[in-house]
This record gives C-alpha cells, structure tokens and sequence, in this order.
C-alpha cells in the first residue's frame, strides 16, 4: 500500500485506545473542579460583590 | 440526538451526559493524537486527561463557527505542543538555521510504499523526535510554516529546512 506523509502520521497508532481508567480520571478531576469553583464563587466572587453594594 | 444538539443541551444546563457522550465519541482519536506528538503512554494519558477537562470548562463559550471536532483538535495539538515546549523540545532546532544552503520544499509529494500496519511505526522511526512533530503539525494538522514557526518559536526557514530534511530522511531511508 503507498502512504503518503499524511496518512503515515494519521495511522501511527490506528488501533490505539485509550485506557479505561482515564475516563474515570477526566470525570473525577472535573467533579472536584467543579466544586472548587462553586466554593471560590461562594467565598471570593460574592463577598466582592456585597462588599461592592455596601460601598 | 445529534453531537451539536449535545453541545447545546451541556451549554443550556451543564448536562453532564452530553459531555460523556461526546467523551466516548473522541477520547480514542484525541489519545492517539496525543500519543503521536508525546510519544509516551503515561504523558499521552495526562495530556489527554489535561484537555478534555479544559474542553469541559471552555465549551460553554464554544461558538460552533467551526466544527467541534475541528475545534477539539486544536486544543489538543495546541496542549501537547505546549507541554513539548515546556520540556524545551524545540531547543536543538536552533542550531539548524546555521547551514544557510537554500531552503526549498524538495520533496513535495513523497509517498512511501508500505507492505502491511506494523511498517507504519518503523518508518516513523527514521525520524528524530522534533523532526517527526514537525511533520505532523505540517501534514497531519495542515499548519503552515509560518504557524509552525510561531507555535514552536523557530524560525521559518529553521521549520522549512527541518521538514524538508525529514521528508528526505524518509524517502532516502525507504525508497
């Protein structure tokens, strides 16, 4: 079969996949990101925004 | 339900099963793109874990004026070819602007016969590392040498000469 560069590199891993445990890893980190983010809202963006109103 | 109707729904109300489902469709292609530039299994899983959460936070502000995969892409190649700056991969291409013999795309249409999968790998391996993610940001994500030139920090004709030796490479080693 003639590769030309472009189909080389595109077919390099072909039948690579991606392993089962990195699912669970993307979910988890989003999860605890999330909730990172609702607490720095809670505890930064709010109290400036009060702050704000009082000033 | 179509992917663009998925990317609506996460961007209406963070439905977090639209995202799953766009997870599953393009987790394959995005690790293997991963893998080609960082050539590592454990840097490729990282890299792959790094940009799908980044494609979580920041697809709420995707504008679908390209396509979503188009898009995916980009963040992919643009993380990995941040993390091999990091590693100071394109370090040892300055040195290669020292030989000022005349830039040209010599070899502008190889094609290299391959008789079965498993050759795939061995002819990429000819290559020198920072010579094949050269060749795959001008061939595979189609960017031209002055992009090439900006994303690494090289000079133009650093990149021109650096890709046309690796496709001489390539075609003096299988042809």
């Amino acid at each position: 079969m003639v590769y030309t560069i472009k189909n080389l590199l595109e077919n390099e891993h072909n039948n690579t996949k991606a392993p089962a445990n990195l699912k669970q890893n993307v979910f988890c980190s989003i999860e605890y990101l999330d909730v990172v983010k609702v607490l720095l809202e809670f505890f930064i963006i709010i109290p400036i925004i009060v702050i704000q109103d009082i000033a | 339900m179509t992917f663009v109707n998925m990317i609506i729904l996460f961007q209406t109300n963070q439905e977090k099963e639209s995202f799953e489902k766009l997870y599953d469709k393009y987790i394959d292609i995005v690790y293997r793109k991963c893998l080609s530039y960082l050539e590592n299994y454990e840097d490729a899983q990282d890299a792959a874990q790094e940009v799908w959460i980044k494609v979580y936070f920041a697809l709420s502000s995707f504008e679908r004026r390209s396509v979503f995969s188009t898009w995916l892409y980009r963040i992919t190649v643009n993380y990995c070819i941040t993390a091999l700056k990091k590693r100071k991969y394109f370090f040892s291409l300055n040195e290669l602007e020292e030989a000022g013999f005349e830039i040209e795309d010599l070899y502008p249409n190889i094609e290299i016969l391959i008789s079965n999968r498993e050759d795939v790998t061995k002819v990429l391996s000819v290559l020198s590392k920072d010579m094949k993610v050269l060749l795959l940001m001008k061939y595979a994500e189609g960017y031209t040498y002055d992009e090439i030139a900006q994303i690494t920090g090289l000079g133009v004709s650093a990149v021109k000469m650096r890709i046309a030796r690796a496709k001489k490479q390539l075609q003096n080693a299988f042809h």
